[in-house]
């Protein structure tokens, strides 16, 4: 009977920690611990990422952080958030740029790197797989989520 | 000999354009982007009238066919915090045929340098206090309807040509309508989860034409609204004065409604009316058009109308409508290709020469961005 019970206790926690595994994986947005926001809709996210909102509330310039066009975060990202693709963000940017209305955001090649520029940006915000999240940036919510899928 | 030298230059654009991509680089916390972009365009145009060059009389331009480079620019930019800068350069062989086919000075003459120099079309620095509030100084393409601001940036739109109001009609005498540019302005958004609204309050010199003088003491005001709604519709209403030439025309003020509404996902209906009215002697002009574009794929074919009146003009007094179709192409994501046909119709036709009351054009153009 105690076997039978630590046997139902370990599968239990098995699907605790995969369920818990799961939530946590996917693309999470992230700022610097010293930004005071701890979340944005998702309008306001597009628009810092369309280059349209460039303050953030305490009046500091927002610097948002991209991943390569070809990164798969980056395609979920563009796609959930944006309502674009990548390829479409990409020729978005270039007539931004052409129309004198700023450059767009700079590329990273990798979600930690995207992790180590928001560390030491105090007023960046980029978006990381979940699993390389960890103290030295907040994740913040997303239209009351902390995962965008 | 020159059709096979840009024949030439289009085969080696293609090579050195299919792969190439705008430069971004960062030095400290400044970043900067260069980019460019030029043209090679086609125009066909059949028999049309025209007016000598004092606008007194009536004449026939015989049909004509060109292939010119339009635009040749290199932009640059530098952002660091609050504050960016930007520059766009236009080369003077570009502009001079810019104002011989669009701004029509019947003489081509160039006014700001020499051919092969670049001149200066935009060059401003912008502070952003936030969202709601930035300022902008320096010398800058007056927002102003939907394309003022980007008329001459040929990649920005699918057409060949812009609307009429723009780009005014081949051989016409009476000025551009819209003045290019401004040189202060506070501009901000307001933006809310279903709605934005845009605003900009301008002040400048009022000169006409790029790089012409404007030597009264009295300067240009103007400002555009444009409102937002669920991204999809936008309707913009813009305004400036001036008292362009105090002797003759007096105090000039030019009204504008625009509406940009998207549909059914890859439908796009645009419309514009204009309106330029003078105090004095100079009869007042309008202008409108409604064209609709459906995007698919890497096409984009549009169908247009456009109404054209001058009444201080003695061909283009009676109106002019045009009919236009065509369509966009994206060869790759720096090489644009378009083509359009244009019908335009006189609503008057006693004083004009035979058969020049329809006149047909054919417009192509291959845009390189590097």
């Amino acid at each position: 009977m105690k076997l039978r019970r630590l046997y139902l206790l370990s599968i239990a926690l098995l699907l605790v920690m995969g369920v818990a595994g799961i939530s946590f994986a996917g693309v999470v947005v992230i700022v610097n611990p010293q930004n005071p926001a701890s979340s944005l809709s998702s309008h306001d996210l597009a628009n810092i990422y369309r280059l349209k909102k460039t303050t953030w509330g305490t009046g500091k310039k927002i610097e948002p952080v991209n991943l390569n066009r070809e990164d798969p975060l980056r395609k979920t990202f563009s796609e959930v958030i944006l309502k674009k693709g990548s390829a479409a963000m990409e020729k978005f940017y270039l007539k931004r740029a052409l129309s004198g209305k700023g450059q767009p955001p700079k590329v990273l090649s990798s979600s930690s790197a995207v992790r180590d520029f928001v560390k030491y940006n105090k007023n960046a915000v980029g978006y990381i797989d979940g699993k390389d999240a960890d103290d030295s940036v907040k994740v913040i919510s997303v239209d009351g989520k902390t995962q965008i899928d | 000999m020159k059709k096979i030298f840009f024949v030439f230059l289009l085969v080696i654009l293609l090579g050195i354009t299919s792969n190439a991509h705008a430069v971004s680089f960062d030095a400290g916390d400044i970043k900067f982007g260069i980019n460019g972009y030029l043209d090679l365009e086609y125009t066909y145009m059949s028999e049309m009238p025209m007016t000598n060059p004092a606008g007194t009389m009536i004449m026939r331009m015989d049909d004509e066919s060109s292939l010119d480079q339009h635009h040749m620019n290199l932009l640059f930019d530098a952002e660091r915090g609050k504050f960016r800068a930007h520059v766009n350069l236009e080369s003077i062989y570009a502009y001079t045929t810019e104002r011989e086919y669009e701004q029509d000075t019947m003489t081509g003459e160039i006014t700001g340098g020499k051919k092969g120099e670049f001149s200066m079309l935009e060059a401003y620095g912008q502070y952003t206090v936030n969202d709601l509030f930035k300022v902008t100084a320096g010398h800058f393409l007056m927002p102003f309807g939907i394309y003022n601001e980007v008329k001459y940036i040929t990649p920005l739109f699918a057409t060949v040509v812009l609307p009429q109001m723009y780009q005014l009609p081949r051989m016409y005498t009476g000025g551009a309508f819209i003045h290019p540019t401004s040189n202060l302005m506070v501009s901000g958004d307001y933006m809310r989860e279903k709605a934005e609204l845009y605003y900009s309050l301008h002040i400048g010199n009022g000169e006409r034409e790029i790089s012409g003088l404007d030597n009264n003491k009295d300067k240009l005001i103007g400002g555009r609204l444009k409102l937002t709604l669920f991204d999809d519709i936008k309707v913009g209403v813009s305004y400036c004065t001036v008292n362009d030439n105090p002797d003759t025309d007096g105090r000039n003020n030019t009204f504008g409604a625009d509406l940009d509404l998207t549909f059914l996902d890859n439908l796009n209906l645009q419309s514009e009316y204009i309106l330029d009215e003078y105090d004095k002697q100079r009869d007042s002009r309008y202008s409108y058009y409604a064209r609709l574009t459906y995007y698919i794929d890497k096409f984009s074919p549009f169908i247009a109308y456009d109404y054209w009146e001058d009444k201080g003009d003695l061909v283009y007094k009676r109106g002019m409508n045009r009919w236009g179709a065509g369509t966009g192409y994206n060869f790759t994501e720096n090489i644009i290709l378009k083509s359009e046909y244009h019908y335009h119709v006189f609503s008057g036709t006693s004083g004009l020469p035979d058969d020049t009351d329809k006149v047909h054009m054919f417009r192509a153009s291959a845009i390189f961005i590097f």
